[in-house]
């Protein structure tokens, strides 16, 4: 079919937008709300164009071509349009653009500046900022997040007088995530984003994995990273907290450490321009290490770690047969993953009735953290209490994972003191002023550094299963397997489900595995297993689509069209082709792993493993 | 309503209603959305209390405080506004001794902010208090309408 756009004629195939043709043909028409992960919200109106024979102006994100058409993009009635409305939601904006974490990467800031707005153009009566509303007092008993700036959540942070009303994040947290902590409340000039009686995100059942962060548009939700010193602090940016994790590796007395989780090295580039899914494990250390972070170590160890650990589990498990028991409404044997915090968030608050299900064995930031304070400590001869130990994550939740009751090992210090997103360490290799493009490839620090693929591949859905299917096949048929890819569990898919013939649980029936990402899928498969539509030994939940390659706390990109799936795919290919070329691919065969415990933790489930890299889930209340 | 009749009216309305029409009943039996309402819809059409909230606070119709036994709804339409509704609320403001929006302390009145036209244009302005409307009405009309159940009610109290 043939189309017309601002006088050229172009052949188009198949249902498309008028966004989708005119990204296609290198005419990019700005928009705000458009993801095509979220599908349609058309809420900000800023990718109006003029259709001739319509009298008013289409929003190119909602409107599929028609053969014929002839589409205005640059005409003056669109550019005025764009323009005005831009400077409308600029009316109520608080234009604190230079104090914004989000200035080189705000939608509404880079249309705004694209289409010349006169930011103040109008002036409006700024309701949303002093919590006065236009004429009318607030309507509701408790409107009290009109206007304020939502702190009560440790880790995700709202700032409502950013908010352009784009309705993404209501979006993704009640259809992605299904937990639908976010609402859009009361009506025209009242309208805000808040949650369940005006109340604060620490009040609801919020599982704090930053997808709603990762798809705002502007700085309206961001992550904070919650180290105990900072508690009960009036902070108000990011800029305190980095400033504090400064202050730290400047401080001579203490010995701070990284470590970097298995997603970041494949993402970590975009934030300075290298294309999605760019490999960049050695220039994440050495800007680590020009930040100066005493040790650069790998997280890919502690999932090694984890694998040895949860692996052994299943096959304790195994020894009994699977089943949901009506009676006692428990799940006798199926095994949950404890890797991804959001998860734990949610099974606490949503279904503790799961607990005992869960995996004991903690996560591979929990393992890192009780190894440095202990293993390491020892080694270096350092008192735990002067070693800082930072995470690099893709993830917000890994935040409220660190202050997770009874996850520490001692009383006195806790095993990670702060966790860090991307975004984060993007922010402070920015300030520092380092070319991170430039710099040259180096190694990961000893004794820790040293890591298997079956680690690295932890940080995408499907991972944490292959890496435990590959050490637990080869334990259980006693020898080695010559392909260690379980293709069948890769994949972006919500549900992927696979029956692994080399593992058979104590009836003999090989073993089910089924991989989730996104928790409404996860709530799928708990309903299956419930109503004993399905069985399943072994669960593995990430609660972000596609696992933490499209984590709450990765960069965020603004393509016209914005697609964050499709960059977790490319990092997620990358993480795969470094496995495939990783001559190291089972936990087990990992020489530091085989080494740490036979000098110091015994064998995997054993008394000090147990102390140490195993914790116990307490029930949370959903609404305070 | 008891706890359990509202419930199984919630269940009902599950099947074949909306939220909306739970919400309306929640309205009707309390008078204003508590929290219990919120909880019930929420668990009974299995959404988050988010949402539920988030659509009690787009209509109107719904209150979150509970209201005075007599509410005075002062019509806003236009007509009703052209021929001095502003000044009747005004008026109703000092005899009361409250805001629009706010409740007397004895918990008889409560005057309602800013009502949608009420449709009866052509005998506007029109007052509403309790159920009893006023048609055409004047400041000293109303006040008079109030002062009366004023007396009413005091009679009533031993």
């Amino acid at each position: 079919m043939k189309i017309k756009i601002d006088g050229k004629e172009y052949k188009v195939k198949g249902e498309k937008t008028i966004l989708e043709v005119c990204a296609d043909v290198g005419i990019n028409i700005p928009n705000l709300c458009y993801s095509k992960n979220l599908g349609l919200l058309s809420s900000c109106r800023v990718c109006v164009v003029e259709v001739e024979g319509r009298w008013n102006l289409v929003p190119a994100c909602g409107e599929i071509v028609r053969a014929g058409m002839v589409i205005n993009t640059n005409s003056p009635r669109v550019i005025n349009a764009r323009k005005t409305i831009l400077e409308l939601l600029l009316s109520d904006h608080e234009l604190k653009c230079i104090s914004c974490s989000r200035t080189t990467d705000c939608r509404l800031k880079l249309a705004s500046e694209a289409a010349q707005c006169d930011a103040e153009r109008f002036q409006s009566n700024p309701h949303r900022i002093d919590g006065a509303t236009h004429g009318s007092p607030p309507h509701t008993a408790k409107s009290a997040d009109v206007g304020r700036l939502d702190k009560a959540n440790n880790y995700v942070r709202r700032n409502p007088n950013k908010c352009i009303l784009c309705g993404r994040c209501v979006k993704v947290c009640a259809e992605h995530q299904e937990v639908g902590v976010l609402a859009v409340n009361g009506r025209g000039f009242d309208a805000h984003i808040g949650v369940a009686w005006g109340n604060e995100l620490g009040s609801v059942p919020c599982i704090t994995c930053g997808q709603c962060v990762v798809n705002c548009p502007t700085a309206a939700l961001e992550e904070t990273s919650a180290p105990r010193e900072l508690e009960g602090q009036e902070r108000n940016t990011n800029v305190e907290e980095i400033k504090f994790l400064r202050e730290k590796l400047g401080d001579k007395g203490t010995h701070v450490i990284v470590a970097t989780a298995p997603s970041t090295r494949v993402a970590i580039g975009e934030a300075f321009g290298l294309p999605s899914g760019t490999n960049a494990e050695g220039k994440m250390v050495a800007v680590l290490k020009r930040l100066g972070f005493d040790r650069v170590f790998d997280l890919n160890l502690a999932a090694d770690f984890t694998i040895m650990e949860e692996g052994t589990e299943l096959l304790k498990r195994l020894h009994k047969m699977t089943n949901y028991d009506l009676k006692t409404r428990t799940f006798i044997n199926t095994q949950f993953t404890s890797c991804c915090p959001a998860w734990i968030n949610y099974v606490q608050m949503m279904h503790p009735e799961l607990l005992p299900n869960v995996s004991t064995t903690k996560s591979p930031q929990q393992i890192f953290g009780a190894l440095a304070k202990t293993y390491y400590a020892q080694k270096m001869g350092i008192d735990p209490k002067n070693i800082f130990v930072v995470m690099l994550m893709p993830c917000i939740a890994k935040s409220s994972e660190a202050n997770r009751e009874g996850i520490d090992h001692s009383k006195e210090f806790k095993d990670v003191d702060m966790s860090i997103t991307v975004r984060q360490l993007s922010r402070m290799v920015r300030e520092a002023g380092i070319d991170f493009a430039k710099l040259k490839n180096e190694k990961y620090d000893d004794p820790l550094g040293l890591s298997s693929g079956a680690g690295l591949i932890f940080g995408t859905t499907g991972g944490v299963s292959e890496a435990a299917l590959r050490t637990i096949s080869e334990k259980m048929l006693c020898k080695r397997l010559n392909n260690v890819n379980f293709e069948n569990i890769r994949g972006e898919q919500g549900i992927k489900v696979a029956e692994i013939d080399t593992i058979q649980d104590s009836h003999g029936n090989p073993i089910r595995v089924a991989v989730v990402s996104g928790i409404a899928n996860a709530e799928r498969v708990i309903k299956d297993i419930k109503s004993g539509r399905e069985n399943y030994h072994f669960v593995e939940v990430m609660a972000c689509p596609g696992g933490c390659v499209n984590g709450g706390g990765m960069p965020v990109h603004n393509d016209i069209i914005q697609d964050n799936f499709a960059n977790a795919r490319r990092r997620a290919s990358t993480m795969y082709n470094m496995d495939q070329y990783n001559n190291l691919r089972r936990a087990h065969d990992n020489p530091v792993v085989k080494q740490i415990y036979k000098e110091f933790l015994g064998e995997p489930n054993g008394e000090i493993a147990y102390k140490l890299l195993h914790t116990t889930y307490k029930p949370r209340k959903k609404y305070d | 309503m008891t706890k359990q009749a509202f419930i199984k009216a919630v269940e009902r309305e599950r099947d074949g209603g909306s939220v909306l029409c739970a919400l309306q009943i929640a309205q009707e039996a309390y008078g204003y959305i508590n929290e219990f309402a919120i909880q019930t819809v929420a668990d009974v059409f299995s959404v988050s209390q988010s949402h539920v909230y988030g659509v009690a606070t787009f209509y109107h119709q719904f209150t979150f405080a509970k209201r005075g036994k007599y509410n005075i709804q002062v019509c806003m339409g236009t007509a009703c506004y052209v021929l001095g509704a502003e000044e009747i609320i005004r008026a109703i403001e000092d005899e009361l001794g409250i805001k629009a929006g706010g409740k007397t302390e004895d918990g008889l009145f409560s005057l309602e902010h800013n009502t949608r036209c009420v449709g009866d244009c052509s005998i506007a302005p029109i007052v509403i208090i309790g159920d009893k409307w006023l048609a055409k009405t004047t400041i000293r009309k109303t006040l008079n309408e109030i002062r009366k159940i004023k007396r009413q009610e005091e009679v009533r109290l031993p």
